[in-house]
């Protein structure tokens, strides 16, 4: 009894019959018995060695249930079987391999244990085989903190605004009797100085650039002879511009000159360019206005630009924080539409029609005749009527009295020919004058246009 | 007997309405262009003259120095009468009228008066200026007003265009170059910073905020005066009676109204 007992405690130990393990080489389409030992090869450093197909055959006659299959893990570990328990069918196999991924230079041993009941009698059968594979030299790559990376392996190179560069620096160690090549595959990703060689025993510390052309990650392979690893970067836009049009001095009447200037919402965090363009929309059926420009370079576009950490944004033209701006003698809406660094925004000022004004009136007497010189605009470019009424020292109208003069074809034609004038005039009256003509002090002006009689004072004759 | 107006007439057809014009000015390329506007409203007009070292304009006339010496022009930018072969700095008088008048020229310390048809040199002690002339005027026929530096001071200094005697001197007590007397008496000149200065023939100051640094005060037209600076705005223009400033448009290159 005691005997029996001994038998059955040893027998699972040395219970090996029903399983077989067989190397399978699918050129020929034969299988080689697989004894005690078996040696998987060499493979260089961090590269991966697989096997060529193992098989496991049940050879009993009862489907062994089976329970163990290592190692699963580590250098040498068994790859392509299903993880335990799984049932393996009289005569049925299954295939598996060993894989060997060498972390550093040297030998590595293991066992390759495999166990299995025998559904039917409960008998426990053991595979037991030492492996045996040595790992060999490599080039080797490894950061700045000296931690070292594998073929494979996915390396963050950084992560940096679209259009901006971030640089990782690494170390490739050549241990190896053969140059080992150096190149990245993969847009927006760059080795600082272009591919290179490292001779052998040499050790070569490098760059690698990304500048991402797109807001997401990015990927590309860093290629050291057939060894690959992945390497990725991250691109992102940078907190937007958010710029503002601010607009000073009189910018709703005509014939003003008013400045504008740009704001940030936050100080720009990367240098921006752009352009700040004013356009004119002319009221009711009026022709453009072409004096409604910038001063700072006599045009409707100006280039404005910003460096990291400025609150405002600079012309570059003129004075670089503020722009002024004609605002013409025509009505309309005028609009600054500004672009920068892919921002916008816009302003607009809207300027109504408005009476006739004069920015120069004189009156001169000549020999017979006073002349009356006017200069101002007129938005509406539509004055219709002119009137005049002299007046003695005493303030007595003289003779004729009011003088009155339709003037609404003169300017139709006057501002036809004259598109760069905008609603700006210059006119001249003459008017004949019969007995003394030192009696004439004063001449009053009534301007009529569709907004308005415009009415001058007292304008002194000299 | 009183007087009658007989009616209006109103030259339309010859020039009863024209683009307004202020004068004539250097643009920063040495280039004189008619300035065209009104208050607040500006434009330039096609290059006149290249090569302008200097220039000053009453609105109607101008007078230049470039390679071809000194010229006066008429409103319309044309030549008239015959130039004086001196193309060194120059200071530029005219009567209160806009008439061309007066030149003083810098480096040669020569004073000419214009007849008309061409300038003649007018025989002065440039010794008794006292200092360096910074600015010219016509007040009358028969006088040429100076203001002349003298050290940290302004002076200004009237000479008799008949035999150069000197007829007056008076200290300008708060005044400073650059500076610009007019034929009124009137002077224009830097004030504090940020600040011109309107000081009217008897005395009354106006000031008129400027952002820029004036370097230069020059006769632009009828009530306008061209304020230069080494700072943006390089060009703006003071009305004199409404102490106002507009920036004045710089020229585009390729720019052709």
């Amino acid at each position: 009894m005691i005997r029996a007992v001994l038998l059955a405690a040893v027998l699972p130990l040395a219970a090996t019959a029903q399983l077989e393990l067989t190397l399978y080489d699918s050129a020929s389409n034969t299988e080689t018995p697989i004894g005690s030992s078996f040696n998987v090869g060499d493979a260089a450093v961090c590269e991966t060695l697989a096997t060529p197909e193992i098989r496991l055959r049940n050879i009993g006659q009862n489907t062994i249930q089976v329970t163990t299959v290592e190692p699963q893990s580590g250098p040498l570990r068994v790859t392509g079987a299903p993880l335990p328990p799984f049932p393996l069918g009289s005569g049925a196999l299954q295939a598996m391999g060993i894989s060997f991924t060498p972390p550093s230079v040297g030998p590595y041993l293991a066992t390759l244990n495999i166990q299995g009941t025998d559904s039917v009698t409960q008998t426990v059968y053991t595979l037991n085989v030492a492996l045996t594979a040595v790992g060999v030299t490599a080039p080797t790559l490894s950061d700045t903190t000296g931690h070292q990376y594998c073929p494979g392996d996915s390396i963050d190179i950084g992560r940096t605004q679209v259009g901006a560069t971030v640089q990782t620096s690494f170390a490739l160690n050549n241990a190896t009797q053969t140059a080992a090549s150096v190149s990245v595959t993969g847009a927006d990703f760059a080795l600082a100085g272009g591919a290179f060689t490292v001779q052998p025993g040499a050790v070569q510390t490098f760059q690698i650039a990304f500048t991402p052309s797109v807001a997401n990650r990015e990927n590309a392979v860093l290629n050291v002879n057939d060894l690959a690893y992945n390497i990725y970067g991250d691109g992102y836009v940078g907190p937007t511009l958010q710029p503002s049009i601010e607009i000073s001095g009189t910018a709703n009447t005509s014939s003003s000159q008013a400045q504008v200037s740009i704001a940030l919402a936050a100080a720009a965090s990367e240098a921006a360019t752009g352009q700040l363009t004013l356009a004119f929309q002319p009221a009711g059926g009026l022709p453009d206005d072409p004096t409604i420009e910038f001063t700072a370079n006599s045009s409707r576009t100006i280039n404005v630009q910003v460096s990291p950490g400025d609150a405002t944004a600079q012309f570059t033209a003129g004075d670089p924080s503020a722009c002024t701006f004609q605002t013409g003698t025509t009505a309309g809406t005028i609009t600054l539409s500004l672009t920068l660094g892919g921002a916008t925004a816009t302003a607009s000022t809207t300027i109504a029609t408005a009476p006739v004004s004069l920015d120069l009136a004189t009156a001169s007497a000549a020999t017979n005749q006073i002349i009356v010189a006017l200069t101002g605009f007129d938005n509406t470019h539509a004055a219709s009527m002119l009137a005049f009424t002299f007046y003695d020292g005493s303030g007595k109208a003289i003779s004729p009295g009011l003088i009155q003069a339709s003037v609404a074809g003169d300017f139709t034609s006057y501002y036809a020919a004259n598109p760069s004038v905008g609603g700006a005039f210059a006119l001249q009256a003459t008017f004949p004058v019969s007995g003394d003509i030192t009696q004439v002090a004063s001449v009053e002006v009534q301007f009529t246009n569709p907004a308005g009689v415009t009415t001058t004072p007292g304008i002194p004759v000299n | 007997m009183a007087a009658s107006l007989l009616a209006c007439a109103l030259a339309m057809a010859q020039q009863g309405l024209t683009p307004p014009q202020i004068g004539f000015f250097r643009d920063s390329a040495n280039n004189l262009r008619r300035l065209h506007g009104i208050s607040g409203t500006f434009w330039l007009g096609n290059v006149t003259a290249s090569g302008v070292s200097g220039a000053a304009s009453s609105g109607r006339s101008a007078m230049i120095v470039s390679w071809q010496g000194i010229r006066v022009l008429d409103a319309s930018g044309r030549p008239v009468g015959r130039a004086w072969p001196s193309a060194g700095p120059a200071l530029f008088a005219f009567t209160s009228e806009g008439a061309p008048a007066l030149a003083w020229l810098s480096s040669s310390h020569e004073l000419l008066r214009w007849d008309g048809l061409q300038f003649e040199r007018v025989p002065i002690d440039a010794d008794a200026l006292g200092g360096t002339a910074v600015s010219l005027a016509a007040p009358d026929p028969g006088r040429a007003a100076f203001l002349v530096q003298r050290g940290e001071q302004l002076w200004r200094v009237d000479l008799s265009l008949l035999d150069g005697a000197v007829l007056g001197g008076e200290n300008i007590p708060t005044a400073a170059a650059p500076a610009l007397l007019l034929s009124d008496g009137a002077i224009v000149c830097a004030g504090d910073e940020r600040n011109l200065v309107i000081r009217g023939p008897q005395g009354a100051e106006r000031t008129v905020p400027f952002s820029g640094s004036p370097t230069e005060l020059t006769l632009l037209g009828q009530d306008w005066i061209l304020v230069e600076s080494a700072s943006a705005p390089v060009h703006s223009a003071l009305r004199l009676s409404a102490a106002a400033l507009f920036e004045l448009p710089e020229a585009a290159e390729m720019r052709r109204r």
